[in-house]
């Protein structure tokens, strides 16, 4: 069939017309706040957080809960360029996210609720999100762009963030916990160094205190559990600029990271260091878990020799020449354990 | 966005050919997911003559430099419309572009060997909620001035100021918006009775706001008109 331009011209008219009057019918549903609404036991919800332009939380409630008690809150963050979406995947084994393995799944088994919350987005498409974790002065890496150079306050957010949580679920004060791979471990060291008196305890995945290493502020003991693989070429084991991408400046390693919350959680120097069993060989990763001794607030790091910028028993969410390797030797209920072990006093 | 600054290890679950097509994704979408719509105007000052249609077409390349999070990303600009002329003076039309929808006016308001245009246009993009976008409804309003002046036959260059007014409406989270004040000078050479080459460089500046970013665009790319 041969269309003369009269013709195509009244399709292409026809075709703009349909798509004019059906883009404003597709229009979106808003997510309204989220406070008031009445929660039950095993609710999913996708809230705002009000004030804030593009920011937005994940919501999940155990089913075991008797929907009056005040909840542990287990706060989950993205790493650099993802969202609340992948906060959920990348803890997930190949990602799945029904999987029994997931975060989320292991910490509402043991009723915790989970909170996964949007970092800033990277203008013009802004799903891709970042943390303002620190860092920026001197010869270190403003972890991890955008958030950090534009200077976003993200401890004022933390705190919007908790009351808004506040106002939909009865929130436990003494079971606030943070955790999160890479940018998402760096806010989490940010945010414990910066609102210790609502931070329980926090573990950190595949980033460090980049807060303390640029010269921020950290004054009081929080209990932390640092992982993190001795081959991450993202976030290196070793202090350095190695990184996934070229990235301007340095990154604080595991060592002086640890060295400063041991000083912080009243430490003595010496370490008990125990092998985690090797439950996969194959994986070609193992575990050494070293606790300080001596300490007014658990002070804890698991090396996961061969391991990359990963989640345990995760998502190999890139290829292993890009992230490195996925420790199969434990996974979220080990997280889980650390934070029910180590409620504020 | 693929900024080198970002660290993209934290991606999430990205396959690696995902991730290529993603990044592919985004050039093609690039404008008209971020609430600016398309930048290229690729119009001279005269109106489409009364009764007649008029399609165009361009594909240019954008630069974008986020001054406040210091981030650079490129972008791909495509569009294709629909004229109509309606009068001696005015004719409409709509523009497709990936994501967007606008609706078109040109009103020439002086003729003469130094005409002048105005062309507002407003628009809309819905994008899904994907690992590069959000679940968002973007609206945009144009509003550029064509100063034009035929050097030729053939040829006309034409130029003028660009106003652009976006909105960022969110499923989840508040809303944005952004005005950016630019300019633009094309080149209107008939190589055809009944088609132009429209070549474009425009450059904007963000005024107020963070729609589609706080910082600088510029375009460039060509344009074809044809008569119908």
């Amino acid at each position: 069939m041969v269309l003369r331009w009269p013709a195509v011209a009244r399709l292409l008219a026809l075709a703009s017309v349909a798509a004019l009057a059906s883009g404003p019918a597709a229009c979106l549903s808003r997510a309204e706040p989220c406070a008031g609404v009445a929660v039950r036991p095993g609710d999913s919800l996708e809230c705002p957080v009000p004030e804030w332009v593009d920011r937005g939380f994940d919501l999940e409630v155990p089913a075991g809960w008797d929907g009056r008690s005040p909840l542990p809150i287990l706060f989950a963050f993205h790493g650099g360029g993802g969202n609340r979406r992948s906060a959920a995947s990348v803890t997930c084994p190949e990602g799945k996210l029904d999987a029994p393995g997931c975060l989320s799944a292991v910490a509402k088994a043991a009723g915790f609720a989970v909170v996964r919350a949007d970092g800033t987005g990277s203008r013009p498409v802004r799903n891709v999100r970042t943390w303002n974790a620190g860092g920026g002065t001197g010869p270190w890496n403003c972890t991890s762009g955008g958030a950090c150079k534009s200077g976003v306050d993200d401890v004022r957010f933390f705190d919007d963030l908790l009351a808004e949580v506040g106002r939909v679920v009865p929130v436990d004060p003494k079971r606030v916990h943070l955790t999160g791979l890479s940018n998402g471990g760096a806010i989490s060291h940010r945010l414990a160094c910066e609102r210790p008196e609502r931070v329980a305890s926090f573990v950190a995945l595949g980033g460090t205190n980049q807060h303390v290493a640029a010269g921020g502020a950290c004054a009081r003991a929080v209990p932390v559990l640092q992982i993190h693989g001795t081959e991450d070429p993202c976030w290196a084991y070793e202090t350095g600029a190695t990184s996934c991408l070229s990235e301007e400046g340095d990154k604080v390693g595991v060592a002086p990271s640890m060295e400063g919350w041991r000083a912080r959680n009243g430490c003595q120097p010496a370490t008990d260091e125990e092998a985690l069993p090797d439950r996969d060989p194959a994986d070609g990763t193992r575990s050494t878990r070293l606790r300080w001794r001596g300490c007014a607030a658990a002070t804890e790091h698991i090396r996961v020799t061969g391991g990359g910028h990963t989640w345990p028993s995760g998502h190999g969410y890139l290829s292993e020449d890009r992230i490195g390797r996925v420790t199969r030797d434990f996974g979220s209920e080990l997280i889980v354990e650390f934070f029910r072990a180590h409620p504020k006093p | 966005m693929p900024t080198r600054s970002l660290e993209r290890a934290g991606l999430g679950p990205l396959s690696l050919r995902r991730e290529r097509l993603a990044c592919a994704s985004v050039l093609a979408l690039a404008l008209g997911a971020t609430g600016c719509g398309t930048l290229g105007t690729h119009q001279g000052t005269a109106p489409v003559a009364p009764g007649e249609w008029q399609v165009a077409a361009s594909a240019g390349v954008v630069g974008l430099v986020d001054t406040e999070q210091k981030t650079k990303a490129p972008g791909a600009d495509v569009q294709l419309a629909l004229r109509r002329g309606l009068a001696t003076n005015l004719d409409a039309g709509l523009k497709l572009s990936p994501f967007g929808l606008d609706a078109l006016l040109k009103w020439r308001v002086l003729s003469g060997s130094w005409p002048v245009a105005v062309a507002p246009s407003v628009g809309f993009a819905r994008t899904p909620r994907t690992g590069l976008t959000t679940n968002a409804f973007f609206t945009w309003a144009h509003l550029p001035i064509i100063f034009g002046h035929a050097v030729s036959d053939k040829v006309s260059i034409n130029a003028g100021p660009h106003l652009i007014y976006g909105y960022y409406l969110p499923a989840v989270g508040d809303p944005a918006h952004g005005l950016s004040l630019g300019g633009f000078v094309n080149l209107e050479w008939r190589v055809a009775p009944r088609a132009r080459l429209v070549p474009e460089i425009g450059v904007f500046r963000t005024l107020v706001g963070e729609v589609p970013i706080t910082g600088w665009m510029a375009y460039v790319g060509p344009g074809v008109l044809v008569d119908l």
